[in-house]
């Protein structure tokens, strides 16, 4: 390398080295405040848009040496924790948009709120309710720290009180929902939905169903059933077995539930356990009249017995497949007829299915869905085969 | 030209692949989207046929004349008066569209990595170092391209599997709603969409084997475009139709649903984007690279890399241009039908003209 090239690099090192030395993005761990769960409500009791600031939310934060050195207790919100010895610290702030709520934040928080690990989204119910999810979720749709794959979840009643909880074992609220989630695969008491899942519903104009939250006594929280949101706002709620038969449904079930099925002829009770559920909905066009057809397959094992202590022959096994899907197809009627009915809310994705396979017979029924949905045929088949009976007879 | 600056067939194929691969491939979806809706899964690979089609035309017209680049052949083919026009146009759609990537990556990296550093700090380290390598020359650039490609791209895909588990199948559907054509249009234009294949109106008296112009190009382009079809294919399938509309950086929003078990690294998308962005080096490296050369041709300048930084002011003006990131697609609304004239139409004229007027040795 000649000398002159060697000014030329040197110079060229040189202004790299001062336009990039100093990182305008870095901040310290030190100097950042872990954001784990937000809880968003409207502020005033009675929930009025047209208040100044409607919007609350609610930010749980780690503090990082109370969760390093927790006490015997156990658990972040465990028994015995009071708000000076909880592991996490709860922001409540409100604002006329989420973005100057947070944005307050640093008028009381001397460290800047950091979204990347946020685990879970928590919507008070009256806020689903009256205020549109869509505008809910732009903040976090927006924001480049967030993540698309965050939970996000329906409380019954306030969301902000959801995080006054005190967990057994987790250390956080925010941190106990998000392992909660994670239970999907054993139950299909309560649904999963990412906040990608559900910005992709709200975007199509889709129904969706999000989880429910609820407190229970002792300060514990319990994830069970579903909220309605139609067109964007919560239509109402599915108990946890109107969840399930609707999770049969959309096959989003991911095997393990238990289902009760009294057997008369054989004077028993028995747990039957899911293991593989294929489902499949089809929609019908039979002279301009749509209808659909809901197929269910169910392979499962007998978790439990009770009553008569008669051993099993095949044939009382089919008596038993025959009881858990007759019992099936009515808890999946009923949950239609709910939804249809009731709510008048697709969350099972019939329009969807309509668009996919007949794209031009739904450009002629798109506008009038909601009717078209509510007085809709449905018939369904359900087929249960047991597998297996257990480690006995 | 300059004497060592002479690259095997295999370096000009991982030229051609660093070239392509750059931001505007995570960003791409939307735009498809936009214009066609749920089949836009079907236009990448329709779009593949078509472009190579236009490659094949371009390639063979720069074998023709295996020792000139774009402004001798086209002199040769058309005339002075015509070659200076066409190479300046030429010039222009290069500086503009090293313009457009930086501006892009910019934003991408603004958007998602550094959101407080000026955005004309980025954008000008991005050129300085691009230039830099640049102005070493077409050889160390196309070594430069062999490690980048063997390093970050591997990586890159095997992150995008991981997102595979989020798939659906369902949002494909239904297919083709409103008939093929509007599919077939798009994939037609979208010829303009190979624009650092254009790279190949100069590249061929660079090449060691001029006669392997076209393997380089064609199988440079089609390991782009299966990387590309990936992409876009696993966008649709993952966000849907409707979120594909309305993310910024579809690319990116797929890779924030990944999940790898046991990794210590959450942000795992942070990785990708960053994967990626190096990608961009060869792009805006190439690009001013070739316009440096072109510009040195027109003004007879035997060693031109220096040009690569004389450019940079031009460069970083039309980067920062746009106002803001919805503008950026609007103020580059002339790229497009450029690169669809200087991949298609103005290679196929002159090789028509060409074949005129210099059949080949033998024919009567």
């Amino acid at each position: 390398m000649n000398r002159r090239s060697l000014y030329r690099a040197g110079l060229l090192l040189l202004l790299l080295t001062i336009i990039t030395a100093g990182c305008w993005d870095n901040k310290d761990l030190e100097r950042r405040a872990l954001v784990l769960g937000a809880a968003v409500d409207l502020a005033a009791a009675g929930g009025s848009l047209v208040v100044t600031e409607p919007w609350k939310i609610t930010l749980e934060m780690p503090i990082l040496r109370r969760m390093v050195t927790r006490g015997e207790g156990g658990g972040g919100g465990g028994e015995g924790q009071d708000e000076n010895t909880m592991p996490t610290w709860r922001l409540t702030l409100t604002g006329t948009t989420f973005a100057e709520a947070i944005n307050k934040a640093a008028t009381r928080s001397e460290r800047t709120l950091f979204f990347g690990h946020q685990k879970i989204l928590l919507m008070g119910e009256e806020l689903a309710r009256r205020g549109d999810l869509r505008s809910v979720l732009d903040w976090w749709a927006r924001n480049r720290e967030s993540y698309l794959a965050i939970d996000v979840l329906l409380a019954e009643g306030s969301a902000g009180d959801i995080m006054e909880a005190r967990p057994k074992f987790a250390r956080s609220v925010s941190l106990f929902l998000h392992e909660q989630m994670q239970q999907v695969i054993k139950t299909s008491r309560f649904v999963k939905h990412s906040l990608a899942e559900v910005l992709a519903a709200l975007d199509a104009g889709q129904d969706i169903l999000l989880a429910g939250v609820k407190m229970v006594p002792r300060q514990e929280l319990e994830v069970s059933g579903a909220g309605v949101i139609r067109e964007g706002r919560l239509a109402g709620w599915l108990t946890p077995e109107e969840t399930q038969a609707a999770l049969w449904i959309t096959g989003e079930t991911k095997g393990c539930d238990i289902l009760v099925v009294p057997v008369p002829e054989l004077q028993q009770t028995l747990s039957v356990e899911f293991g593989k559920l294929q489902a499949e909905v089809k929609p019908l066009m039979e002279e301009d009249k749509l209808s659909f057809t809901i197929k269910i397959k169910v392979e499962g094992k007998i978790a439990e017995k009770m009553g008569n202590p008669k051993l099993f022959a095949a044939a009382d096994l089919h008596q038993v497949e025959n009881r858990a899907a007759r019992l099936m197809e009515e808890r999946i009627r009923q949950v239609l007829g709910k939804l249809q009915q009731q709510y008048q809310a697709d969350v099972l994705g019939f329009g969807r299915k309509v668009e996919k396979v007949r794209p031009r017979q739904w450009e002629a029924m798109k506008g009038q869905w909601r009717q078209i949905y509510s007085s809709l045929p449905v018939t369904v088949q359900v087929k249960v085969s047991i597998r297996r009976t257990g480690m006995v007879s | 030209m300059l004497s060592q600056e002479r690259i095997g067939t295999s370096e000009a194929f991982f030229l051609i692949v660093a070239a392509m691969i750059e931001v505007g491939t995570l960003t791409g979806a939307r735009d498809i989207a936009d214009q066609v809706g749920v089949d836009m899964w079907l236009v990448s690979p329709l779009e593949t046929f078509f472009s190579l089609g236009a490659i094949y035309i371009l390639t063979r017209l720069a074998m023709k004349f295996p020792q000139q680049d774009f402004f001798g052949f086209s002199r040769q083919i058309a005339g002075r008066w015509v070659a200076w026009p066409l190479s300046l146009g030429l010039l222009f759609y290069w500086l503009a569209l090293t313009a457009h990537v930086t501006r892009v990556t910019t934003d991408v990296i603004k958007n998602s990595l550094l959101a407080r550093t000026p955005a004309e700090v980025i954008l000008l380290s991005l050129l300085i170092a691009a230039a830099y390598l640049a102005s070493r020359g077409l050889e160390p650039l196309a070594r430069a391209c062999i490690i980048i490609i063997i390093v970050t791209l591997p990586l890159i895909m095997i992150l995008f599997l991981l997102v595979l588990p989020h798939f659906r199948f369902e949002n494909f559907l239904p297919i083709l709603p409103r008939g093929p054509w509007p599919v077939l249009r798009l994939a037609f234009w979208r010829i303009s969409n190979a624009e650092e294949m254009s790279l190949f109106l100069i590249l061929v008296p660079f090449l060691q084997q001029p006669r392997e112009a076209w393997q380089a190009a064609s199988r440079g382009y089609l390991v782009v475009m299966v990387i590309v079809i990936t992409v876009l294919t696993t966008c649709q399938g993952v966000l849907g139709i409707e979120l594909l509309k309305y993310a910024l950086i579809p690319g990116l929003s797929v890779t924030q649903l990944a999940e790898f078990a046991g990794t210590f690294i959450e942000r795992i998308s942070l990785v990708f984007i960053s994967l990626w962005i190096i990608l961009a080096f060869p792009t805006v490296a190439a690009l001013l690279w070739a316009s440096a050369y072109l510009a040195g041709r027109l003004v007879n300048l035997n060693d031109y890399r220096l040009l690569a930084f004389y450019q940079l002011p031009l460069v970083f003006f039309l980067a920062r241009h746009p106002g803001n990131n919805l503008e950026v697609k609007s103020f580059y609304f002339f790229l497009q039908p450029l690169g669809f004239a200087y991949l298609l139409i103005i290679p196929a004229i002159l090789y028509l003209i060409a074949i005129i007027r210099f059949p080949p040795a033998g024919s009567s």
